[in-house]
C-alpha cells in the first residue's frame, strides 16, 4: 500500500460524515484542526495512518460526551482508559465481489440490482457493527442461502417454458 | 382464487405496513420484527418477483446511494388485485380458525 499525501488524508477525514453529523463543530473550524493535525502528523505505518489520524482528531476535537456515542461510529474501539485504540479490523471495505456475481448469476434480471444493493447496504452496516472480515462472511451466508430459493425459480420458469413449446410444437404437428 | 403462500402473505403485508417505502431490506426487517423469522433475501425477492408476474405488486425505482454500491433501490407498492387477493387470503384462514376448541383439542 503506498503512502498516503496529507491532501489525501484531510479529504478523507473531512469526508468522514459520521463524525461530521456527530461533532457540533462549523466546518471551517473542523477544516482548521484537520489542517493542524495533518502538518504536524509523522506517518510511520502507512496501512493505518488514516485510522491513527481519525483516533487523533476523535480525542482532540470531541467532548466525553461525544467521544463515547462516536466508539459505536469510528474505526476504534473505545478502551478501558477512555482512549481511543486503532482497530484495524473495522474498516470499511466493499462486498466480496465472488459472492456478488454469484447472485448475478442466479438473480432474475430485473431484481438483480435491487437484490445485490441490499445485500450491500447490509454489508455497510455490519462492518460498522461486526467488522469488514464478519461483515463479509455474513455477506457469503446470504448469498449462499439466496441461491436455494433463486435457483427454483429459475427450474420452474425453465420448465414452465418447456411445457409452453413442447405443446405449440404438438399442436403444430413438428 | 389465487392462493398465496405465507411469506406471500408476509411480503404483502409488509408492502402495506411499509407503504411508501417498501423495499428489499424494509421488507425482510419488518417480516423479521413481527414473525420472528428472518427469510433470506432470495426467497423475498422470489417471492416478489411472482406477485408481480401476478400484477399483484408494482415497483419503482429509487435513487442509486453509495452504501449500496450505486445500486438502486426498488420500491414495491400493492396493486388493487393484490388488496382483493390478500383480503380473500386472511379471510379464509379467519373463518378456518373461528369456533375452534383449542383446550378440548389439544393432545393430553
Amino acid at each position: 500500500m503506498s503512502k498516503p499525501t496529507k491532501q489525501q488524508i484531510a479529504i478523507d477525514l473531512l469526508e468522514w460524515d459520521e463524525i461530521l453529523r456527530e461533532v457540533s463543530l462549523r466546518d471551517s473550524e473542523f477544516a482548521e484542526r484537520v489542517k493542524a493535525l495533518t502538518d504536524r502528523s509523522e506517518i510511520t505505518r502507512p496501512g493505518d495512518a488514516l485510522t491513527d489520524l481519525r483516533v487523533r482528531l476523535v480525542e482532540e476535537v470531541l467532548t466525553d460526551v461525544s467521544r463515547a456515542r462516536l466508539a459505536a461510529v469510528s474505526h476504534a474501539r473505545l478502551a478501558a482508559d477512555g482512549r481511543f485504540v486503532p482497530w484495524p479490523s473495522r474498516k470499511r471495505r466493499g462486498p466480496p465481489k465472488y459472492a456478488e456475481l454469484l447472485l448475478t448469476a442466479f438473480a432474475s434480471t430485473r431484481h438483480a440490482e435491487a437484490m445485490i444493493g441490499d445485500l450491500n447496504e447490509r454489508h455497510a452496516d455490519w462492518c460498522k457493527r461486526f467488522g469488514g472480515r464478519w461483515a463479509d462472511r455474513l455477506y457469503w451466508v446470504r448469498a449462499v442461502q439466496s441461491i436455494g430459493p433463486l435457483l427454483w425459480r429459475s427450474v420452474v420458469k425453465a420448465l414452465k417454458w418447456a411445457v409452453v413449446i413442447s405443446t405449440v410444437r404438438r399442436f403444430l404437428g413438428l | 382464487m389465487e392462493q398465496l403462500t405465507t411469506l406471500e402473505q408476509h411480503v404483502l403485508l409488509a408492502i402495506l405496513g411499509l407503504h411508501p417505502n417498501g423495499y428489499g431490506v424494509a421488507i425482510q426487517d419488518h417480516i423479521r420484527d413481527r414473525t420472528g423469522r428472518e427469510p433470506s433475501i432470495g426467497s423475498v425477492y422470489t417471492s416478489l418477483d411472482r406477485l408481480e408476474e401476478k400484477g399483484f405488486v408494482a415497483s419503482r425505482q429509487g435513487e442509486p446511494t453509495a452504501t449500496r454500491g450505486g445500486k438502486r433501490k426498488l420500491y414495491f407498492t400493492i396493486t388493487a388485485p393484490g388488496q382483493h387477493t390478500l383480503r380473500q387470503s386472511l379471510q379464509a384462514i379467519g373463518s378456518l380458525s373461528r369456533g375452534l376448541r383449542w383446550k378440548e383439542a389439544a393432545a393430553t
